[in-house]
């Protein structure tokens, strides 16, 4: 379990994609830094669309007499 | 006590015993079990309140029993608040009861209440003291029994609405002398673990002895210590717990708990697919927006051409003008000369040689008029005339057998002296002229 992945931030993502179309809607940016935004955006949404899609619901358990928190399974319990 | 005399009566006796235990006892709380409970048609209740060395009638009635939260039943062990009495007529001692609580339910109530009236005076039910919860949280720890009906809720809720949030359960009992400490435990190791960034603590529905855990003032304590924000997520929505005034956050379930912490992913899909539009949207409007200025721009560049075209324009709009103003001024003197022509028609010769030949017309039609009846009275004239004429003509003599004979030069021959022989000679009859040949002349004698 070292290697967990870092949950991906959706909140930190919704914002990254809010700043973006505000930046874009505000003509102020390039045509090339748009198109930029407009990829940076697109990837953005795939991810975490792909991400809430593929997401598994994944648990441990942390007991005060170990210091790594083991696998819980629910349907076990 | 004066004045007593020696003999009473049993109604005096028990009247007086009776006065003496109302004056003398106060309110008094008993706590006992109950047992020989009735309740007649009266609406009073009767019943017997017991320990385990001794037993005491008791009335409750109908006004008071009326307030009574909770049916009492044989084997209730029960709080009553009553006055100490007799009953006369039987010399029985009795309470009178004004007010009866479950004695396991009233005992922790008032524990309850002191422990909650404590923490609210010492300020951690205060709201200054609440943190925010995380609007999207991403690892959430949740403090309860591992094997508990709450988890179970938790993570279906989980599943279900928003599946990427990592989850870390750290195990606690939650019912049971053992359980407040085990609780405040868990939240302390949550803390020093550090791992997630909102808590739920709580269990499922039970009884309020089952719930008390949650009401210890060890749990209480760790909550308001906690540095994550926790979500106090005890029993059913009408349990009220300590737990759920000094947490964060008091969710009335544990899925309630689950539903406001976690985000709802159809609706987070729902808005990453509208930005998804608002930015197809907003780069489509961006690029038709470049190209139009791009057209408007080559526009621009073309500038010499438009402007002679222009000018070609306006030059040609003044050319029409100006033909159109000379035909008018042509147009006006047109009709001047025209008038002008006309009354020089009215005075000049034109007019006038009209009126002549007007004149000379109606005297040439008179003129063949009058010819005209000439003629006719000279052709009567003529036609009578010939008519005499023809009465005297050499041709009626004709008709009567005469002939007139001519030579070839038409003369009239009255005689023989100028014919000779092989003239031909034209002899004229009535009807018709016979030429002949003069075979043979025959002169008078005479002559």
């Amino acid at each position: 379990m070292a290697s967990r992945k870092k949950p991906l931030d959706f909140e930190e993502k919704l914002h990254q994609l809010e700043e973006l179309v505000n930046d874009m809607e505000k003509g102020t940016l390039s045509l090339e830094d748009s198109l930029k935004a407009f990829e940076a955006g697109i990837k953005i949404t795939r991810e975490c669309q792909q991400a809430l899609k593929d997401a598994q619901l994944k648990v441990d358990m942390l007991t005060s007499g170990s210091s790594e928190p083991k696998v819980f399974d629910p349907e076990s319990g | 006590m004066p004045d007593i005399p020696i003999t009473l009566t049993v109604t005096q006796l028990n009247r007086r015993a009776r006065q003496l235990l109302e004056t003398h006892f106060p309110l008094v709380w008993v706590e006992g079990e109950i047992s020989n409970l009735s309740r007649p048609g009266s609406g009073h209740w009767y019943f017997t309140l017991k320990d385990e060395q001794a037993q005491v009638r008791c009335a409750m009635f109908a006004n008071r029993n009326a307030h009574v939260r909770f049916s009492p039943e044989h084997g209730n062990h029960v709080l009553a608040r009553c006055r100490v009495s007799l009953y006369e007529g039987r010399g029985d001692f009795q309470l009178i009861v004004e007010h009866l609580e479950e004695a396991g339910f009233g005992a922790l109530q008032r524990q309850f209440d002191a422990l909650k009236q404590r923490l609210h005076a010492e300020g951690l039910f205060n709201d200054r003291h609440k943190q925010p919860l995380p609007t999207q949280p991403q690892r959430l720890g949740i403090i309860t029994s591992p094997t508990g009906a709450a988890l179970k809720d938790i993570l279906a809720v989980l599943k279900r609405r928003f599946p990427a949030i990592a989850v870390r359960v750290y195990p606690a009992l939650v019912q049971g002398k053992a359980a407040a400490a085990q609780i405040a435990a868990a939240i302390e190791l949550a803390n020093h673990d550090n791992y997630c960034d909102v808590l739920i603590v709580g269990r499922g529905g039970g009884s309020i002895e089952d719930l008390w855990p949650f009401n210890e003032e060890i749990v209480a304590r760790a909550i308001y210590r906690s540095r994550i924000p926790i979500v106090s997520a005890v029993g059913h929505e009408i349990d009220f717990t300590i737990s759920d005034f000094v947490a964060d956050y008091r969710a009335p379930t544990p899925s309630a708990a689950a539903e406001v912490l976690s985000p709802d992913g159809n609706k987070l899909l729902d808005q990453l697919r509208g930005y998804e539009k608002l930015l197809c949207e907003t780069i489509s409007r961006r690029l038709q927006s470049t190209s139009q200025r791009l057209d408007s721009l080559t526009r621009q560049l073309r500038d010499p051409g438009e402007r002679l075209k222009h000018q070609a324009q306006q030059l040609q709009a003044l050319q029409a003008r100006l033909v159109r103003t000379t035909a008018g001024q042509h147009q006006q003197l047109d009709t001047q000369l025209q008038h002008l022509r006309t009354r020089l028609e009215q005075v000049g010769p034109g007019y006038r040689i009209d009126r002549l030949s007007n004149s000379l017309n109606l005297l040439t039609h008179r003129l063949e008029r009058a010819i005209d009846t000439l003629l006719e009275q000279k052709k009567i004239r003529w036609h009578n005339a010939l008519q005499l004429l023809n009465a005297v003509s050499p041709l009626k003599t004709l008709e009567r057998g005469y002939a007139i004979v001519t030579d070839q030069q038409h003369h009239i021959l009255r005689g023989v002296a100028t014919v000779q022989v092989g003239d031909s000679i034209t002899t004229r009859l009535a009807n018709g002229s016979l030429k002949c040949k003069v075979d043979k002349i025959f002169p008078d004698s005479e002559s």
